[in-house]
């Protein structure tokens, strides 16, 4: 009787609690927006917001977070080194998606493993944008605006790379 | 009477019990969740929502159990016989269900072996998941600029044809694709002329490995939207009247692996490439695994 009487207790006092954590907001752009003051740090807010991604979860959020023609899917770190030439010892943490060669849609997102690191890992990017470039421009010209407006950013070590149709999209995850 | 309201007391105490364990095992569970995946996706971890691509294959690879049967049918050799190639395909078993070579890849990483192609092949490279494997490939290559366009990023970082590629480093084997891009020349002649020229360059520069001209792969509806060109009765009768050709004037291997990718309706499925053409991820693996049945790694060591 008495292990009933407390067992419905204890339902009782779990009900009420998860009551009060449904009933609170813990998300973050509601706290920030309750702090107006803050305002003038909004794209010190962004990169800290970016920095506390790692580059996989990144990668995955413009994946999620945009639309895309092509099937993309994520790279091996062997393969990353075979298309970008980006040795895996050069990152900490990173992650690509490709498609297929019927668009130039890709995202690329690597924690550098230091600032030499992440500049060689910015000029690989570059240099896959480029043969990018070289190899639909006779073929499939239509892809040529998102190879001649990339979005690749550099964020303290981390390098993001996002080729897609919605580039305020990318920045906007990206912050 | 007395018993009759303590059985109902009883029987009362256990259901309220009962909800009572059940609404605890399940706010425990979502306490859990939310934690792991996040609160606003409450139940649904994030990576649902767009996990279709990285799950297929595994999906798939449940379906079919596999055969434990050889057969390298498709495979024409022509090496016998240059002048008069032999023809007798036995008709391999093509429907869904008849995947025998599903995972044959994953025991030859294709570190022997170098494919030469055009954007088809790029899309190999891309998806296929063959590190070691060396690809001499270029999107809007025909066999005509193969044979001069300088294409290929070189082991010395110097520009080269896809000849000069597949000259760096011995191979054992060599996958050729040519023809998707050639299927409206007015002049066949000229496509099998190259193809030979082309051929016979390779084989000049790799004496000892088993060259491999691989049909032309078929196509979806999708692809005749763009180019009415773009049939696959098109490409059957290419593939019959001229890549066979090719492989019987230089004595190489002819590999036919158009049917094994067409479905009931005898075309390549809706799901198997964005444009019609190029293959998704799932379609170059079943691509690289039949390669790798129907050629296996250990046959050329």
């Amino acid at each position: 009787m008495k292990m009933k009487k407390s067992i419905c207790v204890l339902a009782a006092a779990v009900m009420a609690a998860s009551m009060m954590t449904a009933c609170g907001e813990s998300d973050s752009s509601s706290e920030s927006s309750a702090e107006p003051a803050q305002a003038q740090t909004q794209d010190q807010g962004g990169e800290e917001q970016a920095a506390s991604k790692t580059a996989t979860e990144m990668a995955d959020e413009l994946f999620n977070g945009i639309e895309y023609v092509d099937q993309l899917n994520p790279l091996s770190p062997e393969m990353i080194e075979k298309i970008y030439g980006i040795a895996a010892d050069k990152y900490t943490d990173g992650k690509v998606y490709v498609g297929g060669v019927s668009t130039a849609e890709e995202i690329a997102c690597f924690d550098a493993a230091d600032e030499a690191a992440a500049a060689d890992i910015k000029a690989a990017c570059e240099a896959r944008i480029a043969a990018q470039i070289k190899a639909v421009e006779g073929y499939n010209p239509d892809e040529l605006p998102k190879l001649n407006d990339p979005v690749l950013i550099v964020n303290g070590n981390s390098v993001y790379m996002c080729l897609s149709n919605d580039n305020a999209k990318a920045k906007e995850i990206i912050g | 009477m007395n018993k009759v309201r303590k059985q109902r007391l009883r029987l009362q105490q256990g259901i309220i019990s009962i909800v009572s364990l059940a609404l605890i095992v399940f706010v425990v569970g979502w306490t859990i969740n939310t934690a792991v995946t996040g609160r606003k996706n409450g139940l649904m971890p994030v990576s649902a929502k767009k996990s279709t691509t990285e799950t297929s294959q595994t999906e798939s690879k449940k379906k079919t159990k596999k055969k434990k049967k050889t057969d390298t049918s498709a495979v024409t050799d022509t090496t016998s016989s240059a002048a008069d190639p032999q023809t007798t395909e036995s008709s391999p078993d093509t429907s869904s269900g008849g995947d025998i070579f599903k995972g044959a890849a994953m025991k030859d990483d294709f570190s022997d072996a170098c494919f030469i192609g055009d954007s088809r092949t790029v899309g190999l490279e891309l998806n296929g998941d063959k590190a070691k494997a060396d690809f001499y490939a270029s999107q809007g290559l025909n066999i005509s600029s193969a044979l001069t366009e300088q294409v290929i990023t070189l082991e010395n970082g110097n520009m080269g044809t896809v000849i000069d590629g597949a000259s760096q480093k011995p191979y054992s084997r060599i996958f050729i694709m040519f023809g998707i891009n050639e299927l409206g020349w007015p002049s066949p002649e000229t496509f099998v002329a190259d193809y030979v020229d082309l051929v016979t360059q390779i084989k000049a520069v790799q004496p000892t490995a088993q060259i491999y001209i691989q049909s032309v792969l078929p196509v979806s509806p999708a692809a005749a939207y763009e180019n009415e060109i773009f049939t696959n009765e098109n490409i059957d009768a290419f593939n019959e009247q001229y890549v066979k050709q090719v492989a019987a004037q230089t004595g190489t291997n002819y590999l036919e692996i158009n049917s094994f990718f067409k479905d009931e309706t005898g075309m390549l499925p809706e799901d198997a490439a964005a444009d019609g053409i190029h293959f998704t991820k799932d379609y170059c693996l079943k691509w690289i695994d039949l390669l790798a049945y129907l050629v296996p790694m250990a046959n050329n060591a």
